[in-house]
């Protein structure tokens, strides 16, 4: 039982701390977002006024870099909002990066919140 | 979008309504007001089914319009009649079932009061900003463009009439059983008509819609803001307060790693929200879920410092110089 808390334990931990690698990832690409995307396709229609309030700026900006970057690796999931012709705006190493990040980082995340669900319970977190 | 020129809403007279009240509540005017006698001349030229206006009865639908910011002459009064008359003086709410006319008014209420929706906490700051998606209003859009369309031609009522159910049953279903609690007791028929009493039609009604959800989103970024430096605080007082070093680690730890998964979850909302447009019900699934989220894993993470940590992160960031 001490093994299967210690390695819970610590693959969460790894889990979190490649999360907070992520993020980093994320700001990075925040930076490195090519500026006509975002003039083209953010901007109503596209996006409602409050969507645009909400996501300009500090704190919730990182959140339309997440959304451009899954709309520019994976154009179909853009096709709703249509901006499924955004990828054409950016540079093709930026699309390749954000389809490799997006594919890696979401099954992690998927799994951080899988051990952090079970972590929570057997470890009866609420009480702390 | 439209020729506000031919542009106006209907209006199903109450019982207790009068022309110079309707006048006053409508358009703020008194009957020694300036422009008092032309709206008069306006409207009896939007209702030439009103013989006299003392005698207007409750049940019976009449139109309103906005008042061109200069005083009109006979000339453009004589207009406005004939536009009318050349719609064969129709009402389109006359055929419209009970059920569509209480949906089209809970559209101008909600834009009329979406800064006044209040939800506490974290909750406000996620789902209200969620809420504002591209979909929803843009069936608000949708259904002013297709009235726009009808009044100028281009498509027929029947037409009109389908395209509006269906942008509003969408609009509804998006809204959910939320709707009530947002409504309150009043019936949206009742509040529809407090909303609607300024006396602008429902173009520039969904125009002013779109600047309130930029300034309610505006409002959620603020309040996400002010919580996460509550947050932020309440942890440096705790550290603050906490006299063993270990303690002082893991409360770092767990204020940390909570506001860390709380930013993942966000990115992984981001992910989720450009190929879906969502809902209330969704919006504060997702917002109460990313809070609840990101303290348990914060709870977690400071169980894990407990058994395993043994780096001194509150010394070696300086942290316990600034909360003291």
């Amino acid at each position: 039982m001490a093994l299967f808390d210690e390695v819970l334990l610590k693959t969460f931990m790894i889990l979190l701390f490649s999360g907070m690698l992520g993020l980093v990832f994320i700001l990075i690409m925040h930076i490195l977002m090519p500026k006509t995307v975002l003039k083209t396709y953010f901007k109503e229609p596209y996006f409602g006024p409050g969507e645009i309030a909400m996501f300009t700026g500090f704190p919730f900006a990182y959140m339309r870099t997440a959304m451009f970057m899954r709309a520019l690796a994976f154009p179909a999931s853009g096709k709703k909002r249509r901006v499924e012709n955004a990828y054409k705006l950016a540079p093709v190493w930026y699309c390749k990066v954000s389809k490799y990040f997006i594919i890696i980082y979401v099954p992690l995340m998927a799994l951080l919140l899988l051990t952090g669900v079970i972590g929570f319970i057997h470890f009866e977190a609420w009480k702390q | 979008m439209s020729n506000s020129e031919n542009l106006y809403y209907e209006y199903k007279i109450k019982n207790g309504d009068t022309f110079s009240g309707i006048i006053h509540s409508m358009f703020g005017h008194v009957p020694k007001d300036t422009r008092y006698a032309e709206t008069v001349k306006f409207l009896l030229a939007l209702n030439p089914q009103i013989k006299n206006p003392d005698r207007i009865r409750a049940g019976d639908m009449f139109r309103l319009g906005v008042l061109p910011p200069k005083p009109q002459t006979e000339a453009q009064i004589a207009k406005v009649k004939e536009t009318v008359q050349g719609d064969q003086g129709k009402f389109i709410t006359e055929s419209v079932s009970q059920h569509d006319m209480d949906n089209f008014w809970a559209l101008a209420w909600l834009e009329h009061n979406a800064n006044y929706l209040t939800i506490p906490g974290g909750i406000a700051a996620g789902a209200s900003g969620n809420l504002l998606s591209p979909g929803n209003v843009n069936l608000l859009n949708e259904v002013s463009d297709e009235y726009a369309k009808y009044k100028s031609g281009e498509i027929t009522k029947s037409q009109y009439d389908y395209r509006r159910k269906r942008a509003l049953d969408m609009f509804k279903a998006n809204v959910g059983p939320f709707e009530q609690w947002m409504f309150g007791k009043n019936t949206t028929h009742e509040t529809i008509r407090i909303a609607r009493a300024g006396g602008i039609p429902a173009t520039a009604n969904i125009a002013k819609h779109a600047d309130r959800l930029k300034s309610l989103a505006a409002v959620s970024k603020g309040g996400g803001i002010a919580l996460m430096g509550v947050g932020l605080t309440s942890a440096c007082l705790q550290i603050a307060n906490a006299t063993d070093i270990k303690e002082k680690n893991e409360i770092f730890v767990e204020t940390i790693a909570s506001t860390t998964v709380g930013i993942i979850a966000g990115s992984l909302v981001g992910l989720f929200l450009i190929s879906n447009p969502i809902s209330w019900g969704i919006a504060i699934v997702l917002a109460v879920s990313s809070t609840g989220t990101s303290w348990g894993l914060g709870k977690l993470a400071r169980i894990g410092y407990d058994r395993y940590g043994e780096i001194d992160f509150v010394t070696g960031t300086g942290t316990d110089r600034v909360c003291k």
